[in-house]
């Protein structure tokens, strides 16, 4: 398929005048275009003074604190023991993420198990919820969760069942 | 064993230009991050530059790069065929993008009224310079536009490295390309005499 003015006009549109930014692959196409026809040349002039305009805009260079404070950084990395990957084996992102991951799912599995146990059955959690609410000290939390030997003063039996709302 | 059919479509392997440094700074030589420097700090520095328009945040966004660039350097893996230097302008790029967006939020947040359509035309009219009309006229096209241009005209990269770089085909790279300098023309072109 041979280059067309359509191609031409793409081409210098989106690269310019300067033939070293065309594409390798259309560059000799284009340039045998432009020794064909002169309204390409006019083309390519409108374009080249566009070209001139940013080419007056010259970033700076760095400078030599920028060059100072990468190595800085980087010697400071290394002194506080920060690797460079092929060298950490600190857990990096992505197995931190999927520890995190294990956790939440693991505690959504309980918290559906724990949804899912009969009514008149309370759990560990409820039980410690209701004391807790109730104002208890730290000792009969403790217990009531299983937590503390029978040293911690008791409620009767009555006492739990009143307290739980639960029939005995 | 490779069929002959499979080695004729396979994608030719080009060594990195970078191989060596990467090489240095996995076996922890100090020279290696100079060298880095030596070869891609001007041109980070210059696309952040062009994409931020302030010296102060380029030569932020630029070590930022070199930082990530240490970290990254000694695992690199170029089986993809994608070369380090275009790893790195990728980095800042995005760094780039990320700065001017959340730039944008705060602007957005600290000026609820409408922006005067007029105040970008004013400022080029006051500044004499020319660099400074190219930076105003610069500063106006969108973000992505901008970066385009960035890659294709000041860092003279290929088309299929821009396109890499901005994650998208060769075709929407042209398309950014094109807008871009059509929006230049149109604002710059009309004053070239009094600039040129």
């Amino acid at each position: 398929m041979s280059f067309s003015a359509a191609d031409f006009i793409k081409l210098v549109s989106a690269y310019g005048a300067d033939e070293k930014r065309w594409p390798e692959d259309r560059r000799a196409e284009a340039l045998a275009f432009v020794q064909k026809h002169d309204t390409a040349k006019d083309i390519l002039a409108e374009h080249g003074a566009l070209d001139a305009l940013l080419d007056t805009l010259e970033a700076p260079g760095p400078s030599d604190v920028l060059r100072a404070h990468i190595s800085k950084s980087v010697k400071s990395d290394i002194a506080v023991g920060q690797l460079p990957a092929s060298n950490d084996n600190r857990p990096t992102g992505r197995v931190i993420f999927g520890a995190m991951a294990a956790s939440l799912l693991a505690a959504f599995v309980g918290y559906s198990v724990w949804q899912a146990q009969p009514v008149g059955l309370p759990s560990d959690a409820q039980i410690i919820a209701s004391i807790e609410i109730d104002g208890l000290s730290d000792e009969d939390v403790r217990y009531y969760a299983g937590l503390e030997d029978d040293s911690a003063e008791m409620l009767t039996e009555e006492g739990y069942a009143d307290l739980m709302g639960v029939p005995l | 064993m490779v069929s002959a059919e499979c080695a004729a479509h396979a994608k030719p392997m080009i060594a990195d230009p970078d191989s060596d440094v990467l090489a240095a700074l996995a076996a922890g030589d100090p020279d290696g991050l100079s060298e880095l420097m030596d070869r891609h700090l001007a041109a980070v520095k210059a696309v952040a530059w062009h994409m931020l328009g302030d010296d102060m945040a380029a030569e932020d966004v630029a070590q930022d790069t070199f930082l990530k660039a240490w970290q990254k350097a000694p695992s690199w893996d170029a089986e993809g065929g994608a070369k380090f230097k275009t790893w790195l302008v990728r980095v800042a790029t995005n760094d780039c993008l990320s700065r001017l967006r959340k730039k944008s939020e705060i602007l957005s947040d600290a000026l609820p009224e409408q922006v005067d359509p007029g105040r970008g035309s004013d400022k080029v009219l006051i500044d004499d310079e020319v660099g400074a009309q190219v930076r105003a006229a610069m500063d106006e096209l969108p973000d992505r536009q901008r970066l385009a241009l960035t890659l294709s005209h000041f860092q003279n990269l290929s088309q299929t490295e821009g396109a890499d770089i901005l994650e998208i085909s060769v075709s929407a790279y042209e398309s950014l390309l094109a807008r871009a300098r059509r929006a230049l023309r149109d604002h710059l072109l009309p004053l070239k005499d009094q600039m040129l």
